[in-house]
C-alpha cells in the first residue's frame, strides 16, 4: 500500500511539477481571469474570416470582475459607436445611427456576436469554467511533458449547448494553449488558441486569440492592442443609462 | 377544271342548303378559332403580367444564387456587363437589385419585411414599379429625403406607417456586421394585401448596398426583352456572350419554375377541353356533308344511269365538300378575327381577381395568332376532306337504280 501512495506521489511531481501547489480550479481560475482583474480597460482588434467576407474591427472593452462588461466600436466607420453592454447574464446592444437599445433575448444568446465566431453567451457567461463544469486533470495525449490537460464536462444543473470542453496550459507558467468546445456527441465543434504570450499592462498574458468554428469553416482572430488592469473609470460606466452617451 | 366548274355549280345550284351547310362549317370554325384565342390569350396574358410586373424575361444571377437564394451569393455589375447588355440587339432594358430581409421597427411595431433594392429609373423600364405606387409618390419622386423607401401595403398594416414616417431596420450586413439604418416611407405599393408587392419593402439600391455593406455588388440583373417568345435563346446568347462561368442567366421559364410548371400541366388540361371542342366541330362538319350528300342519292343515281364514271363522282363529291368547307373558313376568318380582335383589347373581367401561381389577373383576353386563325382553319377543310370519303364512295357506288328511287 505505501509503495503504491509513494508511486503515485512520485508520478504526480514528475508529470505535474508545477501542479503540486496548484490545483485544477486554480488552474481554471487562472484562464477565466486571464483578460480580468478586479478590473480592466483593453483596446483589441478582431479580425474575422469567413467563407463569404472579411472584416476588420477595432474595440474598446472595459471589464469589472465577471460580471459587468462594456465593448464600444471604433472602427469601421459604419459601426463606429455600437456598444455592448453586459451586466450579469443579460445583454443589450446598442446602435447609434438608429438611437436604439436592444436587448439580446435569451434565445439569442447562442447566436453570433457581431458575425464573430464567438457567441453572446461566451461574453454573458458570469460563473466560472469551475463554478459550471466538473474537471478532471488528464494526461496530454500529445504533449504530456508540457501541458496540462483538463476536461470538463457540464454539472447536471449547468445550462450549456457544450458536452465537453478540453483545456491544454501549459506547464511552465500556466498559460492556456488551447481550449477545444465539443457538442453532447462528443464532436469537435470550435477550437479556441491562444498565441503570442507577451507582458501586457503588467500582467503575462496571450496577445492574441483565435477561434475557429469548423463546421463554418471561420475564424475569429482577436488581438489585444494594450490592456490596462485596474484602471480607474467611473463607477457607472456600466449603467444602462449611460450607453446612449457617446 | 371541270370537277372544279360543276363543284361550283352544283352549290350554287342549291343556295339554302349550302349556305347552311356553310354556316354550320363557318360556326364550329370560328368556335375553335375563338376557343383557341382565349386559351392563348390567356397563358400570354399571364406571361406579360409576371414578367411585366417582376421577373422581367431573363434574369442574371451568381451561380447557385437561384438554387439557394442568399445574400453573400453576389456579383459586381462591372462596366463591361453593362455595355453587353445595352448593346444587346434583342434587350429592351435591363435594371439591377438586391434582396435581402430585415426586421422593421416603428415605434412599439415590429414585423419581419422582405426587402428589394432596385434603380428606380431602370426598373421602371423593365417592369410596371412606378405603376404600384397607391399613394405617396415613387422613389425618383421623392427629391431630399434620406433613405426613401415603398412600403407594401400589408407592411404599411401591420405597422401602421404612412408616407413621411421614419422605420427603424436591423438586419444582417453581407461583412457579418449588424445593418442598422433609418429608412424614410414616401409611398405605398400593393393594391391588396395578397399581391407580392404588399408584403416587400422596396429601396433604392444605393440605400440598400450601404445598408448591406454590400459595396457595389448586387444579386440580380432582370431583363426585358424586345419579345418575350426569345427569352430562352436570349439567355443562352448572352451567357454564351459572357462567358463567365460565376454568372447565371436564365429565362423567365426557369426563374419562375413553379409558375411555368403550373401554366404547362394547365395547358396539358386544357388540350382535352380543345379535343372535345374539335370532336364537336368534326361532328359538325361530319352531319354537314352527310346529309348534303346523301339528301342528292338521287341525283348521283341519274348521272351514274347516264353513263356518267364513279370516279367522277366520286371526285366531284370531295372537291364539292372541300370548296364549301373552304368557302366557310375564308368567310369565317372575318368573324374570327373580328371576335379575336375585339376579346384580345376588351378582355372578359374575373369578378372576382383569381391568383394563378402567385399572379393575381382580373380578365380573361383573346389573342390574334397565325396559329389561332390557321389552326381551326386547316382543321376544319382537313375533317370536310377526310368525312366526304364515307358518302363520295357510296354515292359513286351505289346501284343507278335504287339511288334513283331514294328520296
Amino acid at each position: 500500500m505505501k509503495l503504491i501512495f509513494c508511486f503515485v506521489f512520485l508520478l504526480l511531481n514528475y508529470s505535474f511539477p508545477a501542479f503540486a501547489e496548484t490545483s485544477v480550479e486554480d488552474l481554471l481560475d487562472r484562464v477565466d481571469e486571464l483578460y480580468r482583474s478586479d478590473s480592466s480597460h483593453a483596446a483589441m482588434e478582431m479580425q474575422i474570416v469567413t467563407e463569404n467576407w472579411e472584416r476588420t474591427t477595432e474595440m474598446e472593452v472595459w471589464s469589472r470582475g465577471m460580471n459587468d462588461t462594456l465593448i464600444k466600436i471604433l472602427s469601421p466607420r459604419k459601426d463606429k459607436g455600437i456598444k455592448t453592454l453586459k451586466r450579469g447574464n443579460q445583454m443589450w446592444n446598442y446602435f447609434p445611427k438608429i438611437n436604439k437599445v436592444l436587448k439580446v433575448p435569451p434565445s439569442m444568446m447562442m447566436n453570433s456576436w457581431m458575425g464573430s465566431d464567438f457567441s453572446n453567451d461566451d461574453l454573458v457567461k458570469e460563473n466560472t469554467l469551475a463554478d459550471n463544469f466538473i474537471s478532471k486533470l488528464e494526461i496530454h495525449p500529445s504533449d504530456p511533458d508540457k501541458l496540462f490537460f483538463i476536461v470538463l464536462r457540464p454539472k447536471e444543473d449547468t445550462v450549456t449547448v457544450w458536452g465537453k470542453i478540453s483545456i491544454s496550459i501549459r506547464l511552465a507558467d500556466f498559460m492556456p494553449v488551447e481550449q477545444i468546445y465539443y457538442d453532447e456527441q462528443g464532436e469537435k465543434k470550435r477550437v479556441m488558441e491562444f498565441r503570442e504570450i507577451q507582458q501586457m499592462g503588467g500582467k503575462m498574458i496571450p496577445a492574441v486569440m483565435e477561434m475557429r468554428t469548423l463546421k463554418k469553416n471561420s475564424k475569429t482572430l482577436i488581438r489585444y492592442k494594450s490592456i490596462n488592469f485596474n484602471p480607474d473609470f467611473s463607477e457607472n460606466i456600466f449603467s444602462f443609462n449611460r450607453l446612449r452617451r457617446k | 377544271m371541270l370537277t372544279l366548274r360543276l363543284a361550283f355549280r352544283n352549290l350554287l345550284r342549291h343556295k339554302s342548303r349550302s349556305l347552311l351547310c356553310g354556316l354550320s362549317m363557318m360556326g364550329a370554325y370560328v368556335l375553335f378559332s375563338i376557343s383557341l384565342g382565349f386559351s392563348d390569350g390567356s397563358y400570354g396574358s399571364l406571361i406579360r403580367m409576371l414578367t411585366d410586373t417582376h421577373s422581367g424575361h431573363v434574369q442574371i444571377h451568381q451561380k447557385d444564387y437561384l438554387d439557394a437564394p442568399s445574400l453573400f451569393r453576389n456579383f459586381k455589375l462591372t462596366a463591361e456587363i453593362k455595355s453587353l447588355l445595352t448593346a444587346h440587339p434583342e434587350v429592351l432594358a435591363w435594371t439591377p437589385r438586391i434582396f435581402s430581409a430585415a426586421l422593421i421597427f416603428r415605434e412599439n411595431k415590429s414585423t419581419i419585411a422582405r426587402l428589394m433594392a432596385i434603380d428606380p429609373e431602370l426598373e421602371a423600364q423593365v417592369t410596371t414599379m412606378r405603376e404600384k405606387v397607391q399613394s405617396g409618390v415613387y422613389l425618383t419622386e421623392a427629391v431630399g429625403v434620406t433613405n426613401p423607401i415603398l412600403l407594401g401595403l400589408q407592411l404599411q398594416k401591420l405597422i401602421q406607417a404612412k408616407p413621411g414616417d421614419e422605420l427603424i431596420f436591423i438586419g444582417q450586413g453581407a461583412d457579418g456586421s449588424i445593418a442598422n439604418d433609418l429608412f424614410t416611407v414616401v409611398g405605398i405599393v400593393g393594391k391588396s394585401s395578397t399581391d407580392a408587392e404588399a408584403r416587400r419593402i422596396y429601396m433604392t439600391l444605393e440605400s440598400a448596398q450601404e445598408f448591406l455593406s454590400l459595396g457595389e455588388r448586387i444579386h440580380e440583373v432582370t431583363l426585358r426583352l424586345q419579345n418575350y417568345t426569345k427569352a430562352r435563346s436570349a439567355a443562352v446568347n448572352l451567357q454564351d456572350i459572357f462567358n463567365n462561368e460565376q454568372l447565371d442567366v436564365q429565362p423567365w421559364q426557369v426563374v419562375e419554375e413553379q409558375f411555368y410548371k403550373a401554366m404547362q400541366a394547365d395547358q396539358q388540361g386544357n388540350w382535352i377541353t380543345q379535343a372535345v371542342i374539335m370532336l364537336i366541330v368534326g361532328l359538325v362538319v361530319l352531319i354537314t356533308v352527310l346529309v348534303n350528300v346523301f339528301e342528292r342519292r338521287h341525283e348521283y343515281g341519274l348521272l351514274l344511269a347516264l353513263g356518267t364514271p364513279p370516279v367522277f363522282i366520286f371526285r366531284s363529291v370531295i372537291v364539292e365538300m372541300t370548296m364549301l368547307s373552304s368557302l366557310s373558313v375564308l368567310v369565317g376568318l372575318f368573324f374570327s378575327f373580328s371576335l379575336n380582335l375585339y376579346y384580345s383589347v376588351e378582355g372578359i373581367a374575373i369578378e372576382p381577381p383569381m391568383e394563378y401561381g402567385g399572379v393575381l389577373f382580373s380578365d380573361i383576353i383573346s389573342e390574334v395568332s397565325l396559329f389561332v386563325l390557321f389552326v381551326p382553319a386547316v382543321f376544319t377543310i382537313a375533317v370536310a376532306f377526310v368525312v366526304a370519303f364515307l358518302p363520295a364512295a357510296k354515292s359513286a357506288l351505289a346501284v343507278p337504280i335504287e339511288a334513283m328511287r331514294e328520296n
